[in-house]
């Protein structure tokens, strides 16, 4: 087990080098250059240019250029500055990772504690009313456009059941009104609120897609042998599913899930713009549209080592679940 | 004295399958009866229904699409078909256990074989974990498993083919069960780990006890092992006899196309072709009226297309024939006619 961490993370080296030329190429080629707008204010003079491309190091051919931002990236953890934000990109991605990767883990686990139960509900009872309930609900989540759900959730507590219990609040990650002296639990409680609609949002494909996904891979797995060995035992179907079958179910569905972290990150571009937060989400949105060079690629650069991550945490997690993984 | 004459009475059993495309009469009117420590061979083609015939005295029919129409299956003279899935549960793996075909995907990847044997002994004995796994060890040498005390922490990939079938059958042997049924045991294997485990089961068998339901197309293996054969063609049973009756003198057709459609040592040095059956198995879903097997039969007569045949009891003898052939002309003697 140890052996095929240290191995995995070895296979790592040429990857994150070959993803990061590609990621620097990409955006190298888009028209335009990090400096060139500064030419637009009349007191700017070629030599400042110069003198800039020499600090920022990104004059010269792409050979070049790339080694000297990867070698600042990897020994100092500099990716530059960014443009339209006074500070360095590496604070930006630092300061806002956090808020989307608790809003992607939540918005992750509210889909599994839906889909898994769910999935069984439906395999169990295949073909039944609810199951074909549960099925047309999910084909209407899948379909939904993600910001249309979000506006009508928007619509719904935020101005129809606006002053009943009911209200949400919108916007940002808490409410602004807070003064000194208001207890954590408050605080905490207010945090949470601001929380919910974006989790749905955010959460809803995969609750939706995971859902069928459990549903016909238990469905396949109780078709099994193995299944029938079991039921031929005496256990209960209890027992022949909660142990014999989930953790059939759950070895495809790691991969998945694990996967689905840096799409969710991705899909965080349209949740973060609807409720007003700040997260990479945004940053990465604006970083491109204000041709930000240094923070999209800073910030892509973050969503590549991402999925990189995401997809070795897969690969441990299949390992510690799936003994015919383990001992090869 | 038990207070039942047979461990296994199968009276009129009666499973179809209800699928999109029709329904499949997969067992139709079968019974079938075995004493407490007596072997029957199951045989037919594939698709006759021999597997949904010992599917169904599990009760492990799959309902949809499956479902036992009619009949009773006594078992220890109480009728398993009325019992309450609580009450099955106890019997499946306990008193009656199972060993399938596929050993290679009949035990789950994701267990250790220990954990999936010790499973049914702390089901069924109320063992802690700690006992239940020093009896799978027991269980492991019983069968043959060398190295039983590291085995059982093997996971089912690690072993053969043949390994996996020793802990299929460690499995079912585990809590004494005094039936067993295989079915296929031995169909998925090499033709010398096939002898292995038939000479396994036998060995246990004797030592054991159990009656035996041992379901199969390989007539080498009944030949070997059962005391009575019975016969079956599409969800049918055409033929009841001991083993040495039908080897001998085959009553039914399909019984005798079968036999003689296998080389045979005692049949000496014959530059015969083997006999073929022609044809193929009926279209379950649409079986053919009157005897299933006339569209096949080199013997049919007018009324074999209209009428089904009764499974008729021959005389003075424990066997019965489902054939117009018996019924009209009495016992028939294909060797010595030399039919072919």
């Amino acid at each position: 087990m140890r052996d095929y961490v240290i191995r995995r993370l070895i296979q790592l080296v040429p990857l994150i080098i070959i993803v990061s030329v590609l990621i620097y190429g990409i955006i190298d080629l888009a028209p335009g250059d990090p400096l060139e707008q500064l030419l637009l204010d009349p007191d700017f003079t070629m030599e400042d240019l110069a003198r800039l491309e020499q600090i920022y190091g990104v004059g010269g051919p792409f050979p070049e250029r790339w080694a000297k931002w990867f070698w600042r990236l990897i020994r100092y953890q500099d990716l530059g500055v960014a443009r339209f934000h006074p500070y360095p990109v590496w604070d930006l991605i630092v300061e806002r990772v956090p808020i989307t990767l608790r809003l992607s883990i939540l918005a992750m686990s509210v889909s599994l504690l839906v889909a898994v139960p769910l999935g069984i509900f439906s395999a169990k009872r295949q073909y039944s009313s609810w199951d074909n309930f549960f099925t047309g609900l999910a084909f209407m989540g899948r379909s939904m456009p993600t910001f249309w759900f979000g506006i009508m959730l928007i619509l719904i507590f935020g101005i129809y059941l606006g002053g009943t219990p009911l209200e949400l609040p919108m916007g940002n990650l808490t409410s602004i009104i807070f003064t000194e002296g208001v207890p954590w639990i408050t605080l905490q409680l207010d945090a949470a609120k601001h929380l919910i609609l974006p989790v749905l949002v955010l959460g809803l494909a995969g609750m939706t897609g995971w859902t069928r996904y459990v549903r016909s891979t238990l469905l396949e797995v109780l078709r099994m042998d193995y299944i029938r060995t079991a039921r031929a035992k005496g256990l209960s179907e209890r027992v022949v599913i909660w142990k014999h079958a989930i953790r059939n179910v759950l070895i495809p569905l790691i991969t998945l899930v694990a996967l689905a972290l840096p799409g969710l990150f991705a899909g965080a571009i349209i949740t973060e713009t609807i409720f007003a937060i700040p997260g990479m989400g945004r940053l990465i949105f604006s970083a491109v549209i204000s041709k930000d060079f240094s923070l999209a690629v800073g910030a892509l650069t973050f969503l590549c080592f991402l999925t990189i991550a995401s997809n070795l945490l897969a690969d441990i997690l299949y390992a510690v679940v799936d003994p015919r993984v383990r001992y090869r | 004295m038990p207070e039942y004459d047979y461990l296994v009475d199968v009276r009129n059993l009666k499973t179809f399958f209800y699928t999109e495309d029709g329904v499949v009469p997969a067992v139709d009117r079968v019974s079938l009866r075995i004493k407490s420590g007596e072997t029957l061979g199951v045989v037919g083609e594939s698709g006759c229904g021999k597997s949904v015939t010992s599917l169904s005295i599990m009760r492990l029919i799959q309902e949809p699409p499956g479902k036992i129409l009619e009949g009773e299956i006594f078992f220890k003279g109480e009728n398993l078909l009325l019992k309450p899935e609580e009450e099955m549960r106890k019997i499946r793996g306990g008193d009656i256990a199972m060993i399938f075909q596929e050993p290679m995907t009949s035990l789950n990847p994701v267990y250790t074989v220990g954990d999936q044997v010790s499973e049914a002994i702390i089901l069924h004995q109320g063992l802690s974990k700690k006992d239940a796994i020093d009896k799978v060890v027991q269980m492991f040498k019983l069968v043959g498993i060398s190295d039983a005390e590291r085995r059982v922490n093997s996971y089912p990939h690690q072993l053969s083919g043949g390994m996996r079938q020793r802990v299929m059958i460690a499995m079912a042997l585990s809590c004494s069960p005094d039936l067993l049924i295989a079915d296929e045991p031995t169909t998925a294997l090499d033709v010398t780990i096939q002898a292995q485990i038939l000479e396994l089961m036998k060995e246990l068998k004797g030592r054991l006890g159990m009656a035996i339901i041992l379901v199969t197309h390989n007539l080498g293996v009944v030949a070997e092992m059962a005391q009575n054969i019975m016969v079956m063609y599409a969800g049918k049973v055409v033929e009841y006899a001991s083993a040495r009756d039908i080897f001998k003198t085959p009553q039914h057709p399909y019984s005798y196309g079968l036999l003689y459609s296998v080389p045979r040592l005692d049949r000496g040095k014959s530059k015969e072709p083997l006999l073929t059956i022609e044809g193929i198995v009926p279209n379950p879903y649409n079986m053919p009226p009157g005897c299933r097997f006339h569209p096949r039969c080199k013997f049919r007569m007018d009324i074999c297309d209209k009428e089904e045949p009764p499974l008729t009891a021959i005389e003075n003898s424990e066997r019965s024939v489902a054939c117009w052939l018996f019924i009209r002309r009495g016992k028939q003697d294909f060797l010595s006619e030399g039919v072919i």
